[in-house]
Protein backbone atom coordinates (compact mmCIF):
# COMPACT_ATOMS: atom_id res chain seq x y z
CA UNK A 1 0.00 0.00 0.00
CA UNK A 2 1.69 3.31 -1.24
CA UNK A 3 1.13 6.59 1.05
CA UNK A 4 -1.10 8.33 -1.12
CA UNK A 5 -3.71 5.26 -0.41
CA UNK A 6 -3.20 5.31 3.25
CA UNK A 7 -4.57 8.75 3.05
CA UNK A 8 -7.16 8.29 1.13
CA UNK A 9 -8.25 5.91 3.46
CA UNK A 10 -8.01 7.93 6.14
CA UNK A 11 -9.38 10.80 4.82
CA UNK A 12 -12.60 8.57 3.62
CA UNK A 13 -12.77 7.49 7.72
CA UNK A 14 -12.83 11.16 8.89
CA UNK A 15 -15.41 12.04 5.76
CA UNK A 16 -18.06 9.67 7.28
CA UNK A 17 -17.36 10.32 10.68
CA UNK A 18 -17.63 13.69 10.41
CA UNK A 19 -20.79 13.31 7.90
CA UNK A 20 -22.30 10.96 10.29
CA UNK A 21 -22.16 13.76 13.30
CA UNK A 22 -23.39 16.64 10.97
CA UNK A 23 -26.31 14.51 10.47
CA UNK A 24 -26.78 13.88 14.02
CA UNK A 25 -26.19 17.81 14.80
CA UNK A 26 -28.99 18.22 12.33
CA UNK A 27 -31.34 15.10 14.20
CA UNK A 28 -30.73 16.44 17.64
CA UNK A 29 -32.04 20.03 16.01
CA UNK A 30 -35.22 19.01 15.08
CA UNK A 31 -36.16 16.18 17.68
CA UNK A 32 -34.80 17.76 21.42
CA UNK A 33 -37.50 18.95 23.25
CA UNK A 34 -36.57 22.33 24.43
CA UNK A 35 -33.78 25.05 23.74
CA UNK A 36 -30.97 24.09 26.07
CA UNK A 37 -30.94 19.86 24.83
CA UNK A 38 -30.59 21.82 21.39
CA UNK A 39 -27.65 24.17 21.84
CA UNK A 40 -26.29 20.95 23.36
CA UNK A 41 -27.03 18.07 20.67
CA UNK A 42 -26.36 20.68 17.63
CA UNK A 43 -23.39 22.54 18.93
CA UNK A 44 -20.96 19.48 19.52
CA UNK A 45 -22.36 17.81 16.61
CA UNK A 46 -21.80 20.26 14.13
CA UNK A 47 -18.69 21.44 15.62
CA UNK A 48 -17.37 17.90 15.46
CA UNK A 49 -18.71 17.17 11.76
CA UNK A 50 -16.68 20.71 10.73
CA UNK A 51 -13.51 19.22 12.54
CA UNK A 52 -13.73 15.94 10.98
CA UNK A 53 -14.74 16.92 7.01
CA UNK A 54 -11.30 19.25 7.71
CA UNK A 55 -9.31 16.88 8.41
CA UNK A 56 -10.77 14.91 6.00
CA UNK A 57 -10.15 17.45 3.31
CA UNK A 58 -6.56 17.75 4.23
CA UNK A 59 -5.38 14.58 4.08
CA UNK A 60 -7.57 14.22 0.69
CA UNK A 61 -5.42 16.97 -0.86
CA UNK A 62 -2.12 16.62 0.68
CA UNK A 63 -1.63 13.68 -1.45
CA UNK A 64 -3.03 15.44 -4.79
CA UNK A 65 -0.32 16.77 -6.50
CA UNK A 66 -0.79 20.14 -7.96
CA UNK A 67 -2.24 21.73 -4.66
CA UNK A 68 0.75 23.00 -2.30
CA UNK A 69 1.38 21.08 1.18
CA UNK A 70 1.78 23.95 3.43
CA UNK A 71 -1.14 25.70 1.75
CA UNK A 72 -3.69 23.37 2.97
CA UNK A 73 -2.49 22.17 6.21
CA UNK A 74 -2.09 25.98 7.37
CA UNK A 75 -5.45 26.86 6.40
CA UNK A 76 -6.82 23.55 7.74
CA UNK A 77 -5.12 23.93 11.24
CA UNK A 78 -6.86 27.95 11.37
CA UNK A 79 -9.87 26.65 10.79
CA UNK A 80 -9.98 23.91 12.85
CA UNK A 81 -8.49 25.51 16.12
CA UNK A 82 -11.09 28.36 15.48
CA UNK A 83 -14.03 26.24 15.37
CA UNK A 84 -12.67 24.38 18.31
CA UNK A 85 -12.49 27.90 20.18
CA UNK A 86 -15.09 30.17 18.32
CA UNK A 87 -18.31 27.82 18.63
CA UNK A 88 -18.36 26.61 22.23
CA UNK A 89 -18.18 30.54 23.08
CA UNK A 90 -21.03 31.66 20.83
CA UNK A 91 -23.56 28.55 22.27
CA UNK A 92 -22.49 29.84 25.60
CA UNK A 93 -23.61 33.12 24.95
CA UNK A 94 -26.70 32.12 23.35
CA UNK A 95 -27.61 29.89 25.62
CA UNK A 96 -27.16 32.89 28.19
CA UNK A 97 -28.97 35.05 26.51
CA UNK A 98 -32.03 32.48 25.99
CA UNK A 99 -31.82 31.99 29.86
CA UNK A 100 -32.63 35.82 30.50
CA UNK A 101 -35.01 36.04 28.49
CA UNK A 102 -36.90 32.99 29.56
CA UNK A 103 -36.86 30.67 27.19
CA UNK A 104 -39.21 27.79 27.49
CA UNK A 105 -37.90 25.00 29.85
CA UNK A 106 -38.84 21.04 29.34
CA UNK A 107 -41.57 20.19 31.60
CA UNK A 108 -39.59 17.51 33.07
CA UNK A 109 -36.88 19.75 34.19
CA UNK A 110 -35.33 18.94 37.39
CA UNK A 111 -33.41 21.67 38.73
CA UNK A 112 -32.18 25.07 37.35
CA UNK A 113 -28.85 26.32 39.10
CA UNK A 114 -28.17 29.33 37.71
CA UNK A 115 -31.96 30.34 38.25
CA UNK A 116 -31.54 29.32 41.95
CA UNK A 117 -28.83 30.93 42.11
CA UNK A 118 -30.08 34.19 40.72
CA UNK A 119 -32.86 33.76 43.36
CA UNK B 1 -8.43 26.89 -15.99
CA UNK B 2 -9.45 23.63 -17.57
CA UNK B 3 -9.31 22.36 -14.04
CA UNK B 4 -12.60 23.49 -13.30
CA UNK B 5 -14.14 22.13 -15.78
CA UNK B 6 -16.14 18.91 -14.86
CA UNK B 7 -14.87 16.71 -17.54
CA UNK B 8 -11.53 17.02 -16.65
CA UNK B 9 -11.56 16.21 -13.27
CA UNK B 10 -13.09 13.13 -13.91
CA UNK B 11 -10.03 10.79 -14.92
CA UNK B 12 -9.43 7.73 -13.12
CA UNK B 13 -7.57 7.50 -10.16
CA UNK B 14 -6.87 4.56 -8.10
CA UNK B 15 -9.75 2.67 -6.66
CA UNK B 16 -9.26 5.12 -2.78
CA UNK B 17 -9.51 7.85 -4.49
CA UNK B 18 -12.76 6.15 -6.30
CA UNK B 19 -13.75 5.39 -3.07
CA UNK B 20 -13.39 9.02 -1.24
CA UNK B 21 -14.95 10.63 -4.60
CA UNK B 22 -18.42 8.10 -3.72
CA UNK B 23 -17.68 8.97 -0.24
CA UNK B 24 -18.25 13.13 -1.02
CA UNK B 25 -21.27 11.93 -3.70
CA UNK B 26 -22.98 10.18 -0.46
CA UNK B 27 -22.07 13.27 1.84
CA UNK B 28 -23.52 16.32 -0.82
CA UNK B 29 -27.20 14.49 -0.32
CA UNK B 30 -26.72 13.83 3.68
CA UNK B 31 -25.40 17.84 3.94
CA UNK B 32 -28.48 18.58 2.44
CA UNK B 33 -30.81 16.52 4.14
CA UNK B 34 -29.07 17.91 7.11
CA UNK B 35 -30.13 21.68 5.77
CA UNK B 36 -33.36 20.81 5.07
CA UNK B 37 -33.99 19.43 8.67
CA UNK B 38 -32.22 22.63 10.17
CA UNK B 39 -34.35 24.33 7.86
CA UNK B 40 -37.60 23.21 9.35
CA UNK B 41 -36.23 23.83 12.67
CA UNK B 42 -35.54 28.02 11.62
CA UNK B 43 -39.41 27.71 10.17
CA UNK B 44 -40.53 26.17 13.45
CA UNK B 45 -38.34 27.39 16.28
CA UNK B 46 -40.73 29.01 18.55
CA UNK B 47 -38.16 30.80 20.65
CA UNK B 48 -35.72 33.43 18.45
CA UNK B 49 -32.90 31.70 19.62
CA UNK B 50 -34.03 28.76 18.53
CA UNK B 51 -33.74 30.30 15.12
CA UNK B 52 -30.16 31.76 15.67
CA UNK B 53 -29.17 28.19 16.74
CA UNK B 54 -30.55 27.02 13.84
CA UNK B 55 -28.82 29.86 11.38
CA UNK B 56 -25.99 29.10 13.10
CA UNK B 57 -26.05 25.33 12.67
CA UNK B 58 -26.77 26.31 8.82
CA UNK B 59 -23.96 28.40 8.47
CA UNK B 60 -21.61 25.14 9.47
CA UNK B 61 -23.26 22.75 7.58
CA UNK B 62 -22.18 25.27 4.32
CA UNK B 63 -18.27 24.80 5.23
CA UNK B 64 -19.35 21.15 5.25
CA UNK B 65 -20.80 21.67 1.92
CA UNK B 66 -17.97 24.01 0.64
CA UNK B 67 -15.27 20.96 1.58
CA UNK B 68 -17.19 18.64 0.13
CA UNK B 69 -16.98 20.80 -3.27
CA UNK B 70 -13.42 21.59 -3.01
CA UNK B 71 -12.85 17.83 -2.47
CA UNK B 72 -14.57 16.74 -5.59
CA UNK B 73 -13.11 19.64 -7.87
CA UNK B 74 -9.48 18.62 -6.01
CA UNK B 75 -8.85 22.56 -5.53
CA UNK B 76 -8.00 25.05 -3.13
CA UNK B 77 -9.76 27.65 -4.54
CA UNK B 78 -12.50 27.57 -2.32
CA UNK B 79 -10.77 27.50 0.86
CA UNK B 80 -10.77 31.27 1.63
CA UNK B 81 -14.02 31.20 2.02
CA UNK B 82 -14.35 28.01 4.77
CA UNK B 83 -12.33 31.13 7.26
CA UNK B 84 -14.96 33.95 6.04
CA UNK B 85 -17.51 31.53 6.28
CA UNK B 86 -16.64 30.45 10.02
CA UNK B 87 -15.91 34.31 11.17
CA UNK B 88 -19.38 35.18 9.82
CA UNK B 89 -21.44 32.43 11.38
CA UNK B 90 -19.65 33.50 14.56
CA UNK B 91 -19.99 36.89 14.62
CA UNK B 92 -24.10 36.88 13.51
CA UNK B 93 -24.50 34.18 16.64
CA UNK B 94 -22.85 36.48 19.32
CA UNK B 95 -25.13 39.64 17.49
CA UNK B 96 -28.19 37.67 17.82
CA UNK B 97 -27.05 36.32 21.43
CA UNK B 98 -26.45 40.28 22.00
CA UNK B 99 -29.86 41.40 20.53
CA UNK B 100 -31.41 38.52 22.35
CA UNK B 101 -30.09 40.09 26.03
CA UNK B 102 -30.12 43.46 25.90
CA UNK B 103 -32.99 44.50 27.10
CA UNK B 104 -32.70 42.37 30.16
CA UNK B 105 -29.03 43.38 31.14
CA UNK B 106 -30.75 47.57 30.67
CA UNK B 107 -33.56 46.17 33.42
CA UNK B 108 -30.70 44.29 35.50
CA UNK B 109 -28.98 47.65 34.98
CA UNK B 110 -31.35 50.09 36.19
CA UNK B 111 -32.49 47.81 38.99
CA UNK B 112 -28.79 47.99 40.71
CA UNK B 113 -28.60 51.73 40.24
CA UNK B 114 -31.81 51.91 42.54
CA UNK B 115 -30.99 50.26 45.08
CA UNK B 116 -27.54 51.56 45.37
CA UNK B 117 -28.71 55.02 45.47
CA UNK B 118 -31.93 54.49 47.29
CA UNK B 119 -32.09 58.54 47.82
CA UNK B 120 -31.10 59.71 44.56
Amino acid sequence: MSMTQINNLLAFFFLAAGLFFMLLAAVGLVRMPDFYHRTHAATKGATLGTVGMLVAIMLFLVSHHDVSTIDIVTKAVLVIIFTFIANPVGAHLLSKAAHLDKAPKWQNTISDDLESDEG
Amino acid sequence: MTKLTLLAVEQVGDWTDQLVIAGVDVGIVVITFAMLLCIVRLLRGPHLADRALAVDTLGLMLIGLVILLSMRLKTLMFFDSILVLSLLAFAGTVAMAQYIARPHLKQRKANDLDTKVPHA
